[in-house]
């Protein structure tokens, strides 16, 4: 169940994610993985795309070749296949703070339920949540921490920010 | 090494630590957790191995204890049930340079009481 | 010391509730051990052999009496009355119960104390200089800095799931103390020739099974730009270490595996790129470097005389203070004062072990006579940073009066020893009880202040957390076939002169450890020109030769 920030269910939410053997469908809403959806650029099968495209970082991939696509996208999912690989969080941030990419970034994958603050300081905006616990108690979950002294990616004042505030 | 022959040798004893406590436990004959290695069930044969095995899955989508792994022991000629391996004779007794702690401080391990 | 504000505060509070419930949900079965078990790690909460450990901080190794008491307070309400010291500058307790820890991280944060990353693959605490702010020769105190990167460290969201866990030191002296070349970051402040304050940064030193010396990537990061140059190496390293392989996940096998010349690309580029898009939020800011700073300002030292003829006094009528004079204090940078260290190596004892009396005592002693400061160090000793000479006699019969007055100080019974086969998961054998076999075969103080410095190391299995690479006598446990071998290596050293050391052929046997360091120490004695020829001096002379002869003969 994809949840936002608030823990309010997306009701909108109608993104497929693509599995390998599944054909592109130009009139539905899909996230396709970030080598699909490359190839898929340059060859030009996107032309005559209707619906909103959604794309799906892995781990290993580089967020910077999103660099000169950000404008055809309506999503960015970062899959986090496995809790302990944190490299999701990083390009989480750098979509936010380095390429500009203000839409909707989605995890997906291994949405720990102890990580969701830190997702959601890193800029995430969207939480692909599965067990019945966590959606029942997602708010505890992320908003864990009131402050922070770090903002990589929220936009949120830093503790650092608040001690030193003029006025 | 010597008096080997006269041990059996390769049988097999189920361990893990409580999960509220951490204290060491043996899964016993009598079906459930004990603190005292004597209690524990001894696996010989391929089946009995196998049986003792199937518990670990159980148990490690349990709430009682935590790392549940089977482990070689021997039994002395008078029926005492001992830890092959240094780690495993430090568990069942306890640091060896802190004999004041652990197990081997002077309780008699028995059954496990949960809520203690 | 730094003194928490609201918002560390509430930081830590909101960590003890966070914890709470992650416990809650475990214990009540919401979550299985698998996914409870990294949060308890981030807590610092391990499953050892016996019962659960947990480590708690102590940044930068700096505590103060009441934090001292609060410990000891610990030690006894929710352990066996004792703490364990360890060589990252923290302590750990060996008996608690999961279902006790909540409560005890409750208590440790009324006195500004926590587990936070103590732990896990993340930013670990950050270690320094024992005798930081209190030593000669400093370029300036380098807990500031550690305060500052505690709190840049602390739940940074980006880097709590590094491939691997991540360990700081900092040194702000020529003398390394810290051990600095052996850190996965090594961080030296240094003074440039304009006279500005910046930190020469060293990468992908470490021990473990790989023990490799840091390379220096950059000899001048300004102050200002310290945050921005490590959140550039931390994110090269997050996105191109190993997660494949465990032993091949730490940043000194990123940075051998990706070379240093194209590693300090990488991070250059990611420096620039973070400078210019998040320099305003990761910019070491003045006024907070300066608020920090201010905690760590002198305390409200006395004129003194340098020299004292209390201490001389004392010195010519108690030979066993003389002793401990000789060997336990170090040169202060205020005249009539010293820094006194205190052993956690008594004869017979547990390297690192204090008791809660002790540690009590401990405390007492630094309120009257070292402005309430405490530092533990990372060869698991604690030290008084700022004693007057005129106290030393009366402060040593107090500490002696417990067993803490041991005269050996950097000489040969003054070893790290990790816990070992007596306590830890993953040791392959035992190493307290070796230490305590080579003590007592030294136990001639005479013999050990003749010996000289000799630092001896044990770890009892290949991760190294005694040290046993940079030992001038290393030892290391292994497992052959259930029983317990021990390999030593020669020449190894932390400091400034970092090196690692060299195996000096087979395995001994448990019982026959203490027989092989007599035979090294003996090899060293009867072979150096004079006594000024340090054991690591006729080691680098000599080579292994005449230790290789003296061990194994024509073997």
């Amino acid at each position: 169940m994809v949840l936002n920030k608030d823990g309010q269910k997306l009701v909108e939410d109608s993104f497929t994610l693509l599995a390998d053997d599944d054909a592109l469908n130009n009139d539905q809403a899909q996230i396709l993985p970030l080598a699909r959806f490359l190839d898929a650029v340059e060859d030009g099968s996107l032309n005559a795309r209707t619906a909103p495209l959604g794309v799906l970082l892995a781990p290993a991939d580089d967020t910077r070749a999103l660099v000169d696509h950000l404008g055809k996208l309506a999503l960015i999912a970062i899959d986090f296949p496995q809790y302990k690989d944190g490299r999701g969080f990083t390009h989480a941030r750098l979509l936010r703070e380095q390429l500009g990419w203000t839409g909707e970034l989605r995890a997906v994958g291994d949405v720990l339920f102890d990580q969701l603050n830190y997702m959601l300081r890193t800029g995430f905006s969207t939480f692909d949540v599965r067990k019945a616990y966590d959606v029942e108690h997602f708010a505890d979950a992320i908003n864990a921490f009131t402050e922070a002294y770090q903002q990589p990616g929220d936009g949120r004042i830093t503790v650092i920010e608040k001690r030193h505030a003029v006025g | 090494m010597a008096n080997m022959n006269t041990k059996h040798a390769a049988l097999q004893a189920l361990t893990a630590n409580l999960l509220l406590s951490g204290d060491v436990v043996y899964w016993s004959c009598r079906g459930d957790w004990s603190l005292n290695i004597q209690d524990a069930l001894l696996a010989a044969t391929e089946d009995e191995v196998a049986i003792l095995e199937a518990r670990i899955p159980v148990e490690e989508n349990g709430n009682d204890v935590v790392a549940p792994y089977l482990f070689p022991v021997e039994r002395d000629e008078d029926g005492t049930i001992q830890a092959i391996s240094q780690r495993e004779v430090i568990r069942a007794k306890g640091p060896t340079i802190r004999t004041d702690l652990g197990k081997q401080s002077g309780l008699r391990p028995g059954p496990v009481d949960q809520a203690a | 010391m730094y003194q928490y504000d609201q918002f560390d505060n509430g930081l830590v509070s909101e960590r003890v509730d966070q914890f709470r419930g992650q416990v809650e949900r475990r214990t009540a079965g919401n979550v299985l051990e698998e996914e409870f078990r990294p949060h308890r790690l981030m807590n610092g909460l391990y499953l050892q052999l016996h019962a659960y450990m947990l480590r708690v901080a102590v940044p930068y190794g700096t505590l103060n009496g009441g934090q001292m008491r609060m410990l000891a307070d610990c030690a006894r309400k929710y352990d066996k009355g004792y703490g364990h010291f360890t060589t990252r500058q923290n302590i750990q307790f060996n008996w608690p119960r999961l279902d006790d820890v909540s409560e005890l991280l409750k208590d440790l944060s009324e006195v500004e104390m926590h587990a936070i990353q103590t732990s896990g693959n993340c930013i670990r605490n950050i270690t320094t200089d024992q005798y930081a702010g209190a030593t000669p020769d400093e370029v300036e105190d380098p807990r500031i800095t550690g305060e500052v990167l505690r709190q840049w460290s602390t739940f940074h969201p980006e880097f709590s799931f590094l491939p691997r866990k991540f360990k700081i030191a900092i040194t702000a002296t020529e003398n390394d103390r810290a051990a600095m070349r052996f850190h996965d970051i090594g961080i030296e402040i240094v003074k440039n020739d304009a006279g500005d304050i910046g930190y020469a940064v060293w990468v992908g030193g470490g021990q473990g099974r790989t023990p490799v010396i840091a390379k220096k990537l950059n000899s001048f990061v300004p102050r200002q730009d310290l945050i921005c140059y490590l959140e550039a190496v931390l994110r090269t390293y997050n996105m191109l270490g190993r997660r494949d392989n465990l032993y091949k996940a730490r940043i000194k096998i990123t940075v051998n595996e990706t070379g240093v010349e194209e590693f300090t690309r990488l991070v250059d580029e990611e420096f620039a790129a973070v400078k210019q898009h998040a320099y305003e939020q990761f910019r070491l800011r003045d006024e907070e470097f300066s608020r920090v700073a201010a905690f760590f300002s002198d305390p409200a030292y006395e004129s003194l005389a340098a020299t004292s003829s209390t201490f001389e006094d004392a010195k010519a009528k108690d030979t066993r203070f003389a002793a401990w004079a000789a060997t336990n204090i170090a040169p202060h940078k205020v005249p009539g004062y010293a820094i006194a260290n205190i052993s956690l190596k008594p004869a017979g004892g547990i390297p690192g072990d204090a008791t809660s009396e002790q540690m009590d005592l401990v405390a007492d002693l630094a309120d009257r006579y070292s402005f309430s400061d405490i530092r533990v160090t990372h060869e698991q000793n604690l030290v008084l940073p700022h004693v007057k000479f005129d106290d030393l006699y009366a402060l040593w019969q107090a500490l002696d009066h417990i067993d803490l007055g041991t005269a050996n100080l950097g000489l040969v019974t003054d070893m790290i020893v990790c816990p070992g086969l007596d306590y830890c998961n993953l040791a392959n054998a035992r190493s307290i009880p070796v230490g305590q076999m080579i003590d007592a075969r030294f136990a001639d103080l005479n013999r050990q202040h003749d010996i000289g410095e000799l630092k001896v190391k044990i770890s009892g299995c290949i991760n190294a957390c005694g040290h046993h690479h940079v030992g001038h006598i290393g030892i290391l446990g292994v497992d052959k076939k259930g029983t317990e071998y021990y390999q030593i290596t020669l020449g190894g050293s932390a400091d400034e002169n970092a090196a690692v050391g060299k195996i000096v052929g087979r395995a001994f046997g448990y019982d026959e450890v203490a027989d092989a360091v007599e035979t090294v120490v003996t090899t060293y004695v009867n072979g150096r020109d004079s006594k000024e020829e340090t054991f690591l001096s006729y080691v680098g002379r000599v080579g292994l030769g005449p230790f290789k002869e003296a061990l194994y003969g024509s073997e």
